[in-house]
């Protein structure tokens, strides 16, 4: 049974120690994370910026009780999620996590409403408390008027704004966004930007979103910049190599502010 | 009175705290086309094995009501028969005098069966007819078989097929006989039974010998006198009434082989169809099935989602199959009165059963594809 949403010791949410990732075996081999350590407080949100390749999105899918560290450990709400079993992976991911993903990934057959209630149907919560929850998040996200709208006749910026609150339905400590704004044009760029800072600071949630685009620096509490999977702390910081990296961004993109 | 805790209540109630989006069901109904086909296609095979096997339990059917009317505990038979249409006449008078001096044997009835072409209007109709010549006092429900001189009743399935009512003449030889009855007194899909009187009978067909002795047991009677029966009649078998309608069912049995490749072809295409819809269907949704592993579905919900199409369909086909064939139950007798057809509830459990088969093999291939799903792929823009 895991135990409620209330946060690990000292608020840390997410504790990552010495994550490796080895793809492949002898002269093949590649190490797509190679021992990277991260520690995640609660409302706080991390950026991992890095170039292709970097081993951005196998550490957040490594971090995200989907993929099997090579070696090293993952502790989330206090608990080694590396040791746990199979069979006990979708709980950690329905409970605890939310996910927020670049191309969606809403289930094409069912409505923005029923995509939501779904998440919520896979934790458990059923009936009339599924639906009103689903309802108000839709509504939170300012997505009221599309509620039964299938996903092929939504915008990218409305189709982000279901997967957001399908991603945060479960009330999870942690929020990982794999490159959350690259199809989306500016404006609904920039919301989805305002959103995922909303769940932090408003929702009391960690974040942490894995991404090119440099608008999100804005919004970001630490920039860590990933490359051949690992942090480099050593010349330039983090945020200025992302600003110096070429963006995600639409080129008429400008500096958003989020006031 | 309050209808606050009214049980229909209580059930909606429930459903209603319990209510799931219906996921199996969106997947689905989203491409129309294929689920019409696989419904299709199961309601084709389930259609298909309940005709098939109500035509064989028809003929079955009409062959136990046949010789439910006769009179008689024990039947005799000539060894080693195989039905009762094609069998020979060989019980003499002198056999029943012999049978009837038993002790036990309380009357033996005799009866006489034969093909006879017929002419209606000028037009040959071919009857199998029957005649009982009792050997003691018939029950009213056995005196059905034994219509007056110069009369017939006929099988309504041939009453149908020729157009013939009762008060019509049908004559055999220069003979007239007159429609006295219409119903169900045999059709066994070669044939169309129909009933004289045994002086007829007689008449027609030069003094004949017996097909069958149809004996009427004292009461305490047993193998014994069933024993005694067989060793006065030479080449003769004795049966109980089951075991006569086993005897007299057999030549049915020659139609199984059909039917059972008729029941493989028709549950190959239902598994085919479904199979193809199940399988494209978790195929072209693979990635949803990625992306409800990361959203934390159990792999058993996942599974429960492939095993719900596979069942929304074939249950639907299923219904439409049992739907049409009771349809066509009803109006088969109209269409083509030669077929006769009766369907069970054990048939109808069968196709259930059969259709449950489909289910699980139709979603077997889907499951394991699901099963291997990585749901890091989903990460993999």
């Amino acid at each position: 049974m895991l135990e409620s949403n209330a946060g690990g010791k000292d608020g840390v949410i997410l504790e990552a120690r010495g994550l490796t990732k080895v793809f492949g075996s002898g002269a093949a081999t590649v190490r797509a994370v190679d021992g990277v350590d991260l520690t995640v407080s609660r409302g706080e949100i991390v950026l991992i910026a890095g170039p292709s390749g970097a081993g951005k999105t196998t550490l957040l899918t490594m971090i995200g009780a989907v993929l099997r560290p090579t070696s090293g450990s993952v502790r989330i709400n206090g608990h080694d999620i590396t040791s746990m079993k199979e069979s006990q992976l979708p709980r950690v991911r329905r409970h605890w996590l939310g996910f927020v993903f670049q191309t969606f990934s809403l289930l094409e057959s069912l409505s923005a409403l029923e995509n939501v209630e779904a998440a919520l149907n896979f934790a458990g919560v059923r009936g009339r408390a599924a639906r009103e929850r689903a309802k108000r998040l839709l509504l939170d996200m300012g997505m009221g008027n599309r509620l039964h709208f299938m996903p092929r006749v939504l915008s990218g910026g409305e189709r982000q704004r279901v997967a957001i609150a399908r991603a945060v339905a479960n009330d999870p400590l942690l929020v990982l966004a794999d490159e959350p704004t690259a199809n989306l044009d500016s404006k609904h760029g920039h919301d989805v930007v305002v959103l995922l800072r909303d769940i932090a600071k408003k929702q009391d949630r960690s974040v942490v979103i894995v991404s090119h685009d440099h608008r999100i620096r804005e919004v970001a509490d630490r920039v860590l910049w990933l490359e051949d999977g690992r942090f480099k702390d050593a010349g330039a910081p983090a945020a200025e190599r992302l600003a110096a990296a070429p963006s995600a961004a639409p080129p008429d993109d400008q500096a958003i502010s989020l006031g | 009175m309050s209808t606050a805790n009214h049980p229909l209540q209580s059930v909606l109630r429930l459903t209603r705290a319990r209510y799931e989006v219906p996921i199996a069901r969106r997947n689905l109904l989203a491409d129309k086309v294929k689920f019409l086909a696989a419904l299709g296609g199961v309601t084709l095979a389930v259609l298909l094995i309940l005709v098939v096997q109500s035509l064989y339990q028809g003929i079955k059917h009409e062959y136990a009501s046949f010789i439910d009317t006769l009179p008689g505990d024990a039947f005799v038979a000539q060894r080693g028969i195989s039905g009762i249409v094609f069998s020979n006449p060989f019980l003499t008078r002198t056999n029943t005098a012999e049978v009837a001096s038993i002790p036990g044997v309380k009357a033996v009835h005799r009866l006489y069966g034969r093909m006879a072409s017929f002419q209606v209007e000028g037009k040959e109709v071919s009857v199998y007819v029957w005649a009982v010549a009792p050997g003691g006092v018939l029950t009213p429900e056995q005196e059905r078989t034994f219509p007056r001189r110069g009369t017939i009743i006929i099988d309504r399935s041939l009453a149908v097929r020729e157009g013939l009512s009762p008060g019509d003449v049908m004559q055999y030889g220069g003979n007239p006989f007159v429609v006295a009855g219409v119903g169900p007194v045999g059709n066994i899909l070669v044939a169309q039974f129909g009933l004289i009187h045994p002086d007829d009978y007689a008449l027609l067909f030069a003094n004949p010998s017996a097909k069958f002795f149809l004996v009427s047991l004292e009461p305490g009677a047993g193998a014994d006198t069933l024993a005694a029966i067989a060793r006065r009649v030479p080449a003769s078998s004795v049966y109980s009434r089951e075991q006569f309608l086993s005897v007299a069912q057999e030549p049915v049995g020659d139609f199984l082989p059909i039917i059972r490749v008729v029941v493989v072809l028709s549950v190959i295409v239902g598994l085919a169809l479904l199979s193809l819809m199940v399988y494209s269907a978790t195929i072209e949704r693979a990635r949803e099935y990625g992306i409800m592993k990361v959203l934390g579905a159990s792999s058993w919900r996942l599974y429960g989602i492939v095993l719900s199409q596979s069942a929304l369909i074939a249950l639907a086909g299923f219904g439409a199959g049992v739907g049409l064939a009771l349809g066509f139950n009803r109006v088969a007798g109209d269409i083509a009165p030669e077929f006769v057809t009766y369907i069970r509830w054990q048939d109808i459990l069968a196709a259930l059963g059969v259709t449950v088969g489909m289910t699980l093999a139709a979603a077997y291939l889907p499951i394991n594809r699901v099963a291997r799903v990585d749901p890091a792929s989903v990460f993999r823009a």
